[in-house]
């Protein structure tokens, strides 16, 4: 990643919480209608975003609606209306809006709506991946972000794969709450000509139309959804070539994100252990490299900037070089395990490769996990 | 696969408006087991059998006309048989 520093030549560095770089990157890419309700860590986005219309900043309806639920079925109409439409939420807020989810997941209605990540029941604010891994099978394109640049990077990208014609689903993109949504941290702006280059205008495949009547989703025999689901699959194979692009796009105009699935940090080739983590999980791993440089160990952190589709391919090619591995969740399949050590073990044994295998939970509930801990642990598995 | 041009195109769940509302061609007349039939000799035009129809089925194509049934949709609830006050419709066995 490129080195964001202010300076008077580049003056759209700014200093933004993983919030405001949401409602940056969502004012930047002009949706025209947003319905959202408020739900801490996610509150600031709603705030910010509606100021930024009432003021008239840029020209969208915001729907000021009463439930989460209401937020997505305002949504899916809006989309189906042929809009480019956004919103945003968390946690119970989420789980909510749950059915909703499902239906614009499966049924096809491109919308990018940002998921604060926070933990579920009992009542606490602070982040896990427990809200939005509930939801990794609802049909929706997942990404999981390590900082405010990326959430800002992964917002834009978003609606331009959502709306890719061969892809047309909704998108996630998972920023874990407080530790990116409430910190302020450097965030290179780009400027509107430039996201307008980058990002077409909305082009509906369907539009519900008074003149040419079609209903949406409407009683559908066996046979119906068994070609729905079977679509949906194809469209999921066909977003694992068009993430890629999309992003290597953005990397030739922006200067960040690479074209891969996955980001690898440090020298695979050269590693004895691998971490796997996602979100700011991830980034805190990186840290800890250094650390345990010094004590002998020579680690590599592969990060999954996807997580649906899940990067299979990238993910074997990487663990095929290194003999250990280290999977951290920040959420579990209660019954089973954690959600990205079940889904690894599955490829790795898929794909016949000999690595030693080790599976850890941490951070539920907002605990922290610091460098040193990640350290300490695979520590022990050396 | 990596060509965009022989991706498969989404296939979305959209519904087109058919003449009938069920499922295939929409000829809900298949569901009857008992159909009404008119006697226009007992029928004073008061038109109660077209305004209780739920499926709009019965009929009146201008003021003084007799009404009459389109078999095809009439599903045979027999409500038309129940609001007529001259006896002038009543259910036959399919």
């Amino acid at each position: 990643m490129r080195k964001v520093v202010q300076t008077m030549k580049n003056p759209n560095v700014q200093l933004l919480t993983g919030n405001a770089a949401v409602a940056t990157a969502a004012k930047l890419a002009r949706p025209k209608v947003i319905p959202a309700y408020p739900i801490t860590p996610q509150t600031l986005i709603v705030e910010t975003i509606s100021g930024m219309i009432a003021r008239g900043e840029f020209d969208c309806d915001f729907v000021n609606v009463e439930s989460e639920h209401s937020a997505m079925g305002a949504a899916i109409g809006a989309s189906l209306g042929g809009v480019r439409t956004f919103t945003a939420t968390s946690a119970h807020g989420l789980l909510y809006m749950g059915e909703l989810v499902w239906w614009a997941g499966v049924t096809r209605v491109p919308i990018v709506m940002p998921v604060v990540n926070r933990s579920l029941n009992p009542w606490n604010i602070w982040p896990d991946h427990q809200d939005s891994m509930t939801f990794r099978d609802a049909g929706w394109i997942q990404f999981y972000a390590k900082n405010n640049q990326e959430v800002l990077d992964l917002t834009l990208c978003a609606f331009k794969i959502a709306e890719h014609h061969k892809v047309w689903m909704p998108v996630m993109i998972c920023l874990d709450g407080f530790i990116l949504s409430h910190t302020s941290a450097q965030v290179e702006i780009p400027t509107q000509e430039e996201v307008d280059e980058f990002l077409p205008p909305f082009k509906p495949l369907a539009m519900l139309d008074p003149d040419d009547p079609f209903a949406h989703g409407s009683l559908t025999d066996s046979k119906g959804i068994w070609e729905q689901r079977m679509s949906l699959i194809d469209g999921f194979n066909n977003a694992r070539v068009i993430i890629p692009k999309v992003f290597h796009e953005y990397y030739e105009k922006f200067g960040r994100l690479s074209k891969e699935m996955i980001e690898i940090v440090g020298d695979i080739n050269d590693a004895n252990v691998a971490i796997v983590a996602i979100g700011t999980l991830g980034e805190e791993a990186e840290q800890s490299l250094e650390v345990l440089n010094k004590r002998g160990i020579k680690a590599v952190v592969i990060r999954p900037r996807v997580i649906r589709p899940f990067p299979k391919k990238e993910l074997i090619a990487a663990l095929r070089k290194v003999p250990k591995l280290l999977v951290i969740d920040r959420a579990v399949s209660f019954g089973n395990a954690g959600q990205l050590a079940i889904e690894i073990q599955a490829e790795l044994y898929a794909n016949k490769v000999d690595i030693e295998f080790h599976q850890i939970i941490r951070g539920l509930g907002g605990m922290d996990v610091t460098y040193m801990d990640i350290a300490s642990e695979v520590g022990k598995i050396m | 696969m990596d060509n965009e041009s022989e991706m498969k195109d989404p296939v979305l769940p959209l519904g087109r408006p058919t003449v009938g509302s069920a499922p295939g061609p929409g000829t809900t007349g298949d569901w009857r087991t008992s159909k009404p039939i008119f006697f226009e000799e007992q029928c004073t035009k008061c038109y109660q059998c077209w305004l209780y129809c739920p499926e709009g089925t019965i009929r009146v194509d201008a003021k003084g006309e007799y009404p009459y049934i389109d078999y095809v949709y009439c599903k045979g609830c027999g409500v038309c048989v129940h609001v007529c006050p001259q006896d002038a419709l009543k259910m036959e066995k399919e």
